[in-house]
């Protein structure tokens, strides 16, 4: 079991496509506690898969027990968080190279997009590394 | 998600339907590869009904994008939703692609 900040409300679930509606799901009913505006929820779906996918599909080897936690809370300053824990390899997202949005078609990389547009939909995207655990900030304010 | 082709105007529209996320995205590429193999040149991709993108969506249609283009066609789109817009516009692939505002549109721009 990882650590938790109590300060957030959790669930843990395997690290798998199978849990990602439920992730969602989540989050969703947690944002709507708070009265998050309807378009922001839409940011938060997307930015939660891609940083989702980005654990399942590398953060752990196929053979490990593999657990994703997500918490949310809403700090004083009426921030929306959401941490995405996880025990996989130390990796820090937000060091990933941003795609070239100018190339044209042919030399334009297919890939390497989520990363970027969960940092255009943030407001606020903080990694940090503790006890084991890669610990993802996403912030969204209420208004 | 869900997707139907059908012929019209010598082009083929491309109705696409739900959510292209993680999950269904390769659908995408899935149902158009097959008509760009056959030799169409124009696919008109109706995103009228399509409420979500994420990354694997844009993903599936820039791997389409690009067999077409080798192949000399074109990939555009019509009726975007304002997040499938927001995400598009924000990945640069309205640089890519031509993208209108209704089918009728899209023929009269592109010659048909």
């Amino acid at each position: 079991m990882s650590s938790r900040d109590t300060k957030f409300s959790w669930i843990q679930l395997p690290a798998a496509m199978k849990s990602l509606d439920k992730f969602r799901y989540f989050v969703l009913q947690e944002a709507e506690k708070v009265s998050l505006p309807a378009k922001k929820s839409d940011k938060i779906e997307l930015i939660l898969e891609e940083v989702l996918l980005n654990i399942i599909n590398y953060a752990y080897s196929p053979d490990e027990q593999a657990y994703i936690d997500i918490g949310c809370k809403i700090t004083p300053d009426n921030l929306f968080c959401i941490r995405v824990q996880d025990r996989g390899i130390p990796f820090n997202p937000l060091t990933q190279e941003a795609p070239q949005l100018e190339e044209d078609i042919e030399k334009r990389q297919v890939g390497g997009l989520g990363i970027f547009l969960a940092k255009q939909m943030a407001d606020s995207l903080d990694y940090h590394y503790k006890d084991g655990n890669n610990i993802l900030d996403i912030g969204l304010y209420l208004a | 998600m869900e997707i139907s082709c059908n012929k019209q105007n010598q082009a083929l529209v491309v109705s696409v339907s739900g959510r292209m996320d993680g999950t269904t995205a390769h659908q995408f590429e899935q149902e158009c590869d097959p008509w760009v193999e056959q030799g169409e040149k124009l696919l008109i991709v109706d995103m009228s009904q399509v409420e979500y993108i994420s990354s694997a969506g844009l993903r599936s249609i820039l791997s389409t994008g690009k067999k077409l283009k080798s192949s000399g066609g074109a990939l555009v789109f019509v009726g975007m939703q304002d997040m499938v817009k927001e995400v598009f516009d924000m990945s640069g692939f309205n640089q890519l692609f031509s993208v209108y505002h209704s089918l009728e549109e899209a023929f009269e721009q592109q010659g048909y």
